[in-house]
């Protein structure tokens, strides 16, 4: 077969030399595979210019994502991934047990709660810029595009630059062999970012759905 | 206001006897004639949640198209947990029929004082659940982190550890020890100021009993 091809001409032979290529799995399939489990997982779709945590296949709780650029290679196809780590990470706060001489006392039986507010991590607590890093080669840079105070803002630019350059020059290891990582750089609002870290915790699955930002309604 | 990192590397290890050390021992239903007897048992253990199998959903008809994310979906009454924002939903399909105030975990860390290795992280989990039991005049059986948070002693006799009417009048248990149920610090709800568990008010918390059945899904995000 491949001798008979090869006589009808250098266009047949080279169609054989090419692996069919197989078509894109639909971003509805690789979702669908990941709303299966009992994980929570997000869905930053690009088209859309959305995040989107979802859990068995319905979205409860959307972050509207002000602009998305790449660093590196794009993604061509939809990518579904693990998430690894958050940087900067947020400890728990350790509570100190008192002495057994200084327990509060409570009046009319009322009893203090063992946990004050005070020792309590809140969302405003989290951070709103940070790296997210998956197991595959690709990680994501969260950042607000303005911050209210002058200064603030300007140690955000700062800030935002300088991971931009740091993304940059990773991606140049594939010039020396090593593996590649693209920089998908996502910017929020700063309350929605520090909503975000909050609501994201590896192991989460991810989805990312490729695309043109801002194309579909 | 962050904390630094110290602690992180001390409670690694021991992720989880952290989520299973918090809740094993935290509620048990008051039926209040059975209680005593039961609290006198030498060998009391922890109560469980009690398993329930989740209902049978009705199948959709033969002509019904066949969406699959949509049959993944959570049929009927289901509850929506927002730990940033400390607020309870119950919905159906895309509608909300309940919003509540809640107090959720409070991410704080506790450490082991007889086992520094071990320690325990008071947070809510996140993730898809179900509710597993509803219990009416729950007691808590106060597990060895609340005696040591308190600086007190952990008693050696099993019905030194019961403790009435601090839980509301109802619990509904949604496995691993955690439940939602009420409190006695209604000025806190709207904080993350738990050891896991999920607080509501007395009507909220009623509202759920009534509401939600057993086997309803539970997300928690």
């Amino acid at each position: 077969m491949a001798f008979g091809l090869s006589l009808s001409g250098l266009g047949a032979s080279l169609a054989l030399d090419i692996p069919p290529r197989r078509p894109p799995t639909p971003p509805r399939l690789t979702e669908l595979a990941i709303a299966k489990t009992k994980s929570l997982y997000m869905v930053i779709d690009i088209p859309k210019n959305l995040a989107v945590l979802k859990a068995r296949g319905i979205a409860i709780r959307t972050f509207p994502l002000q602009t998305i650029k790449w660093i590196g290679d794009p993604l061509s196809q939809p990518l579904s991934l693990q998430l690894k780590g958050k940087e900067p990470m947020v400890s728990p706060l350790s509570i100190t047990p008192p002495p057994t001489s200084d327990k509060a006392t409570v009046p009319d039986g009322e009893e203090e709660p063992p946990i004050s507010p005070a020792k309590a991590l809140t969302v405003s607590d989290m951070p709103f810029r940070y790296e997210l890093a998956f197991q595959d080669h690709l990680n994501v840079i969260i950042q607000p595009d303005h911050l209210p105070s002058f200064w603030g803002n300007a140690w955000q630019q700062m800030g935002g630059w300088k991971d931009r350059v740091a993304a940059h020059m990773s991606t140049w290891k594939a010039a020396f062999g090593q593996p590649s990582i693209s920089y998908l750089v996502l910017s929020m609002e700063p309350a929605e970012a520090q909503a975000f870290y909050w609501a994201v915790v590896p192991p989460m699955p991810w989805l990312v759905v490729p695309g043109t930002p801002g194309t579909t309604p | 206001m962050l904390a630094p990192n110290r602690l992180s590397s001390l409670f690694k290890p021991t992720f989880l006897t952290i989520s299973t050390g918090i809740g094993l021992s935290l509620v048990l239903g008051v039926p209040t004639t059975l209680l005593a007897a039961s609290l006198l048992s030498p060998n009391m253990r922890p109560p469980q949640p009690m398993k329930t199998m989740p209902k049978a959903q009705p199948r959709p008809p033969a002509s019904a198209p066949r969406n699959p994310m949509r049959a993944l979906a959570p049929q009927g009454i289901y509850v929506v947990v927002d730990t940033a924002q400390n607020k309870v939903y119950v919905r159906e399909g895309e509608k909300i029929l309940h919003t509540a105030v809640a107090s959720t975990g409070s991410g704080a860390s506790l450490q082991d004082p007889r086992n520094p290795s071990k320690g325990w992280i008071f947070e809510t989990p996140r993730g898809v659940y179900a509710i597993l039991n509803k219990i009416k005049n729950p007691a808590w059986v106060k597990p060895d982190w609340a005696f040591i948070e308190e600086g007190e002693s952990i008693p050696t006799k099993s019905q030194d550890r019961v403790e009435t009417g601090v839980l509301g009048d109802y619990a509904l248990g949604f496995g691993n020890g955690y439940f939602i149920h009420g409190t006695l610090y209604t000025r806190l709800l709207g904080t993350n100021v738990t050891h896991g568990c999920i607080r509501l008010g007395d009507k909220d918390l009623e509202y759920l009993y009534r509401h939600v059945p057993t086997g309803a899904t539970l997300i928690i995000f």
